[in-house]
């Protein structure tokens, strides 16, 4: 998993502005993204990412693996998250 | 772009454009405090030219070379006979073809445009595109947005995309001075204040306030057309995200590290010193009655 590097991060308080200077589109990041988002690394591990998600906010697992499975789809699909580079 | 045929006539001619030694009349004119130094064919020229860059006598902070589209054989009809406005920006930074003109760029402050003279609309697409980086300087960036002042004489900008009713809330404000329908300038002034005038830059729309005064921004509007009117305040990560949308004339996959902080740093100052809300509104000027509560 790698952030692609023409992402610019746009940080207040606990969300987050993503500008992909590529596609010239940008992408808001609430509170929960924003954690995730700043987790996002070569030794991203979803199950232990979703277990502290859990521990975090105080929710169920379910809706952790839901709510990171939707925003990974989200960043991928928006070209500003990669699996194979 | 449906005319493929003109796309690439415009490429050919945009590919083979060099600094001209043929365009000899020089005119000074001057755009929202940006000086631009244009040469031209034919002083007769200089009327059309004056009317989008009222003249001046400051150091330029650009050169112009300007020829009209007759110069390549084109008719207007034949020059924007496109149904799309949009705009195709050459890899590099080196250029762009648009709906009404062209442009080559030699150096950042070194340009040669072809565009139809006889019409204002060309001159100011072109000037959307040209002036952001020189604007930035001046810490002062074009949005796509309506600008209304209040009885206060405060200015609200209501920003949304094409048809998000921009033109409508500034048609429903019959009682209020609009400062700009479609494009304006707004400008952070002493890291702090907000401000904007009246005539933007370019658009059918002509103000009736002096274009010299400067008044302070109230607050930020995203549009939604509803069937209720109310407005709540947006969260700084949305709002910064609804002020990009709304920036003219940026490509950011063409611009270096430090202009892409220097514009962000911008988008950030003017949402710490500026509330900005998204607002529901129906089609009726109650919404103006809300708005002068604010």
């Amino acid at each position: 998993m790698l952030k692609r590097n023409n992402i610019i991060e746009n940080y207040f308080d606990d969300e987050c502005l993503l500008l992909n200077t590529s596609t010239q589109k940008t992408h808001y990041l609430n509170e929960v993204a924003t954690w995730i988002w700043k987790r996002l690394d070569n030794s991203f591990d979803k199950k232990k990412l979703c277990c502290e998600l859990c521990e975090e906010f105080d929710i169920s697992y379910d809706i952790a693996l839901r709510d990171m499975d939707e925003l990974l789809l989200h960043l991928e699909q928006a070209m500003v998250i990669s699996y194979n580079e | 772009m449906d005319n493929q045929d003109l796309y690439l006539k415009k490429k050919l001619i945009l590919d083979t454009l060099k600094i001209p030694n043929d365009l000899l009349v020089r005119y000074l004119g001057i755009v929202h405090g940006i000086s631009i130094e244009v040469y031209l064919l034919s002083d007769c020229q200089i009327p059309a030219i004056a009317k989008v860059l009222p003249p001046t006598y400051h150091n330029p902070h650009l050169t112009l070379y300007l020829y009209d589209i007759s110069k390549f054989g084109f008719t207007l009809e034949q020059w924007s006979d496109e149904a799309s406005q949009d705009c195709y920006f050459l890899s590099g930074d080196r250029g762009v073809i648009q709906r009404d003109f062209i442009v080559k760029k030699f150096a950042s402050n070194l340009f040669c445009t072809v565009l139809d003279m006889n019409t204002e609309d060309g001159m100011f697409n072109l000037l959307r595109w040209l002036l952001p980086p020189f604007l930035l300087v001046d810490q002062a960036a074009i949005l796509h947005s309506a600008a209304v002042l209040n009885f206060k004489q405060e200015a609200l900008l209501f920003l949304g995309y094409s048809g998000y009713g921009k033109t409508t809330i500034t048609s429903l404000a019959k009682q209020h001075d609009v400062l700009g329908d479609d494009m304006n300038m707004v400008r952070l002034e002493d890291k702090k204040r907000v401000v904007v005038s009246a005539g933007g830059v370019g658009g059918a729309f002509k103000p009736t306030v002096s274009m010299t005064i400067t008044f302070p921004i109230k607050a930020f509007f995203w549009l939604q057309q509803s069937n209720k009117n109310r407005y709540s305040i947006l969260p700084s990560a949305k709002a910064a995200q609804y002020l990009l949308s709304s920036l003219i004339g940026w490509q950011w996959r063409e611009m270096d590290e430090q202009l892409k902080y220097n514009l962000m740093n911008w988008v950030n100052s003017i949402i710490s010193n500026v509330p900005f809300y998204i607002l529901e509104f129906k089609k009726d000027k109650t919404i103006w009655d809300l708005l002068e509560q604010l």
